[in-house]
């Protein structure tokens, strides 16, 4: 199959399966707390709904205010497009450093704390100020774990890691490797604005981060920012589950029946993924903002001590 | 280009620029006499520009026979190599923003700076840069390094104020402990011959013994480090940069700290046959560190000069943790040519972006009239063109893509981490310590920058100068978009640049392509390629949001505040915002929260007002400038013992004295 056609089809699915997943999440959640729940499409609904809608937007605000949505769904699609989830082998393979993925996390990040900034309300600061927090502190966990991923691989771009773990699993060649998953997933949980760092559920100032930075956006903007987030912790999921779970990883040159089978492994996969963050989210409470630090240093530590166990000794 | 003409521009960039100074010392307080001499700069570093980098290309690409080439008024004193030219582009470059920007800024200062003086002092300033980089002896490398830092000491103290006199007297002391350091440093290699050669010294240094070599390596480091502001000597730094006019500012953090790295790879890579890998450790460690402090002090900062005066401190410490890393991997046999060549282009965005946020800097204070950023905002709205620029530049900053500092931190970490594997286990451990602590550094960057912009252009004015801002002057625009369209240039071009100013070391005999990538082995990076996706995406992006969601006209509102009317008072300030900061390093940063609560009487148990009190320090400052500082005085109070006043007491240790000198004499 040709590259291009197998990135496009990879970026795509992502994309359409991002809604589902934020669906998913809630559901289970509301599994966990006796209730049934809504549809996992509602999420589908309430994007097409907000983006039918009139916008208000603050007198306040200025031209950074509008900017925001374009930029930050653009890195959103950026990391749908550069980051391996159904399979490896893309036109982008290249392209898919291990260094460049936190900077454009951080341009998300940057963006939406101007957004947060530029309304001139208390909540908006009060998130930009605790989210640029966090964006700084989680840089360096996500910048060794992708490095000892990469080390492991033996490739520096993550479709090569990719492909090379869906080659050789690993807990056959560094089981300890556990350790750096577990990282990463930390540092998917902050990046994502999941607890325990975030709470997505909540209006209330105590606990809010990324909700209280896109307080003031309504409409089609507030789509393209849920959308946003959405991808974001999707692709992030989806990687993360491929490395672990590397079954049903397609290379780009499979035939169509390996192509059907990835998508169901990767559909399956994202049921995991999801059920694994409203457990997460149902048995545990979210941590002060101030011990933030605690949570951030345990993930480097983790890292570092998967890094050391599996590669240098 | 001929090396006569290029020689005779080169001369004419620097000639320039001294005729410019004289004039400026004829020549009034009037405005008119500021914008011809600053035009008189920007003409000379345009056409020094234009000479430099035809030198650059000619030594890179060996059109130019020998490895340099002597200019022809001076030959004795005065050549170019690659390295000169390359630090030659950078001052010209610096200078040209600077003087430009001049032009606009200056005039509505004319009753606190003395034109003639400051101008004067600047031209012999951009002078000494110039010659210190084209010295071919150590004579003439010490004489243009003192003219440099004698005259910053008068862009310091330009305006006469108390604080600024107390920054110049802490500079100007740092300054000559440096100065000091360097002369002994060139004494032991050259053996005590002023007039001695670089190669001389190379020649020197493979025949003195290790314990000459050391000591004279770590006076250089000395030297070199605390003009570039590495910690512990960087004190002075956070100090006398903010006091200079903006854009005197601008060419100090932006280029003057430029020169101190020149001397330091002059020295390293050209003098010094090896270096042992404890030295190459030790520059390292001392890098990081500075970034780290610097950084860090930058994110809780929130006098804006001085907040980009700490993050030179930052950027300077990554270009010396580059160099020294560079060093270590000679030692290990590993490539270290990428190491030196991202120095290269790192110390090159620097000078861009930092020259255009200090001039910057100038603009937004010419308006608010406070270096304050909690009693800024809401710019944005005022001055879209301007922020938009702005946005660039806090985007080079923090090192994010697309932008060219973002492609020299990247191959940094690309070759460190590639190479853990190939070291020892615990050489490896320490590089991936090392990455680690960049990639902090890299993250506290994105804070800083993002609290700058956000404190200065976004939310609504703190202080009513804010709100009041005029237009500007286009030549304080300008020289700041110029400085955000070379800082995108930089990286879109990235591959290009990196090749190119590797070609100093690796002797490349081409010019590479615009859109060249950086290759290691399976690693390709292609900025242009990056920007073309960021680009189509955010077009698609746009083109969604245009045809496939409502159209219905945009309804203003107010900003929801729960009810209340919405005042500055309510927003996040640049101190607030850096709380979270302040609160996860208290223990670095020395950092204090006292609440201070007020009585009605001592004894009555009604509270008439609290207020927080807090303070941040440098743990520099506290735990080794004041031990050293107390030890001093100690012992100055300790001699003081003989000054008793008893005459008889006087005349025994003058006798004392005059027989020990009798003793040693004979």
């Amino acid at each position: 199959m040709n590259f291009l056609i197998f990135s496009l089809i990879q970026t795509v699915l992502v994309i359409a399966l991002a809604p589902l997943m934020i669906g998913m999440i809630r559901m289970a959640k509301a599994r966990f707390q006796n209730r049934r729940g809504a549809s996992v499409f509602q999420p589908y609904w309430a994007l097409l709904t907000l983006c039918r809608k009139e916008m208000t937007i603050t007198t306040q605000s200025s031209w950074v205010f509008r900017v925001v949505p374009f930029v930050v769904l653009t890195t959103s699609t950026v990391l749908a497009i550069l980051m391996p989830t159904l399979g490896f082998g893309g036109f982008f393979a290249q392209a898919s450093s291990v260094f460049l993925i936190g900077a454009i996390l951080a341009i998300g990040s940057l963006f939406l704390v101007f957004g947060g900034m530029d309304v001139a309300s208390a909540f908006g600061g009060m998130g930009s100020s605790r989210e640029m927090t966090l964006a700084a502190l989680v840089e360096p966990s996500t910048v060794l774990t992708l490095v000892t991923l990469a080390l492991a691989a033996g490739s520096w771009n993550l479709d090569g890691i990719f492909a090379s773990f869906a080659h050789t699993p690993w807990y056959a060649s560094h089981p300890l490797l556990i350790l750096t998953f577990l990282a990463l997933g930390c540092v998917i949980l902050s990046e994502g604005a999941r607890y325990p760092v975030d709470n997505p559920a909540t209006h209330l100032e105590l606990t809010m981060v990324h909700e209280a930075m896109i307080l003031e956006y309504s409409g089609p903007y507030l789509a393209m920012l849920e959308m946003a987030s959405a991808i974001k912790l999707t692709v992030l999921a989806l990687f993360l589950m491929g490395l672990v779970f590397p079954w049903g990883v397609v290379a780009s040159g499979a035939g169509i029946g390996a192509m059907v089978i990835g998508i169901l492994a990767m559909i399956v996969k994202l049921f995991v993924a999801a059920f694994a963050v409203a457990f997460i989210e149902s048995t545990l409470v979210k941590m002060r903002f101030y011990r933030m630090q605690e949570y951030m240093t345990t993930a480097y530590f983790l890292g570092l001590t998967g890094l050391v166990l599996s590669l240098l000794f | 280009m001929s090396l006569d003409t290029l020689s005779m521009l080169i001369l004419t960039g620097t000639v320039g620029t001294l005729i410019g100074g004289v004039i400026a010392l004829f020549s009034g307080r009037k405005a008119v006499a500021n914008t011809v001499v600053q035009a008189l700069f920007a003409v000379s570093s345009g056409i020094g520009l234009i000479g430099s980098i035809g030198a650059f290309l000619g030594c890179v690409t060996h059109t130019i026979p020998s490895a340099s080439f002597a200019l022809s008024a001076a030959p004795s004193l005065m050549t170019i190599d690659a390295w000169s030219a390359a630090f030659l582009v950078l001052i010209h470059l610096g200078t040209l923003l600077a003087s430009l920007f001049a032009i606009g800024y200056l005039p509505s200062y004319a009753k606190t700076y003395s034109f003639p003086t400051l101008n004067f002092a600047s031209a012999l300033f951009i002078v000494g840069m110039q010659a210190t980089v084209m010295a071919s002896s150590v004579f003439a490398f010490l004489f243009a390094w003192e003219m440099m830092s004698i005259a910053a000491y008068f862009l310091v103290i330009a305006d006469r104020e108390e604080a600024s006199i107390k920054a110049g007297f802490i500079y100007f002391v740092m300054t000559h402990l440096g100065a000091a350091s360097l002369l002994a440093a060139f004494l032991l290699l050259a053996k005590g011959d002023m007039m001695a050669s670089f190669a001389t010294l190379h020649a020197n240094a493979g025949t003195l013994p290790m314990f000459t070599l050391a000591l004279s390596f770590f006076l250089f480091f000395a030297g070199f480090g605390s003009k570039a502001g590495l910690v512990p000597l960087h004190q002075w730094l956070p100090y006398a940069h903010p006091q200079a006019p903006s854009h005197s500012s601008a060419m100090m953090s932006g280029v003057m700290l430029k020169v101190a790295v020149y001397g330091f790879l002059r020295i390293a890579l050209g003098v010094f046959p090896q270096i042992p890998m404890t030295w190459a450790i030790i520059v390292t460690v001392i890098g990081l560190l500075s970034a780290f402090f610097g950084v860090l002090t930058a994110a809780v900062e929130s006098d804006l000069k001085r907040l980009l005066a700490w993050s030179s401190v930052e950027n300077l410490g990554l270009i010396f943790a580059m160099i020294g890393m560079g060093l270590i991997f000679r030692q290990l046999g590993l490539p270290e040519a990428p190491f030196f060549a991202v120095a290269l282009v790192h110390a090159l965005n620097h000078t861009i972006f930092k020259s255009g946020l200090f001039l910057s800097a100038g603009a937004i204070i010419s308006q608010t009239h406070t270096r304050d950023l909690d009693a800024m905002g809401g710019l944005a709205k005022k001055w879209p063109a301007f922020s938009f620029g702005f946005l660039g530049l806090v985007f080079a900053a923090s090192a994010l893509p697309p932008f060219g500092t973002f492609y020299g931190e990247w191959v940094y970490l690309q070759q460190m981490a590639m190479n853990v594997l190939k070291v020892s286990h615990v050489s490896g451990f320490l590089l991936v310590l090392v990455i680690s602590v960049v990639a902090l550094v890299g993250g506290l960057a994105v804070f800083t920058f993002g609290k700058v912009f956000s404190s200065i252009f976004l939310s609504k004015p703190r202080s009513s100068h804010a709100d009041h801002v005029k237009p500007l002057n286009g030549f304080m625009v300008w020289p700041v978009m110029i400085a955000a369209i070379l800082s995108l240039f930089a990286g879109v071009f990235g591959g290009a640049l990196y090749q190119l100013l590797s070609g100093v070391l690796t002797s490349s005999s081409a010019v590479p392509g615009l859109f060249a990538t950086v290759s290691f082995p399976g690693v390709m990076i292609s900025p242009f390629f990056l920007f073309v996706l960021f680009v189509l995406v955010g077009g698609m992006v746009m083109l969604l949001r245009r045809f496939g969601t409502s159209q219905q006209p945009v309804r203003m509102t107010d900003t929801w505040d729960c009810g209340q009317p919405l005042t500055a008072r309510m927003e996040y300030t640049s101190t607030g915002f850096a709380s979270p900061i302040r609160f996860f390093f208290r223990s670095i940063l020395l950092a204090k929260n006292h609440m201070v609560t007020e009585r009605v009487t001592p004894e009555n148990a009604y509270v008439l007002r609290r207020r927080l009190e807090w303070s941040v320090s440098s743990i520099w400052e506290e735990w080794l400038y004041r031990p050293i500082a107390n030890a001093i005085l100690a012992i100055s109070a300790w001699v003081k013992k003989l000054q008793n006043g008893v005459i008889q007491f006087y005349i025994l240790l003058v006798l004392v004295t005059l027989l020990l000198v009798l003793v040693f004499a004979v």
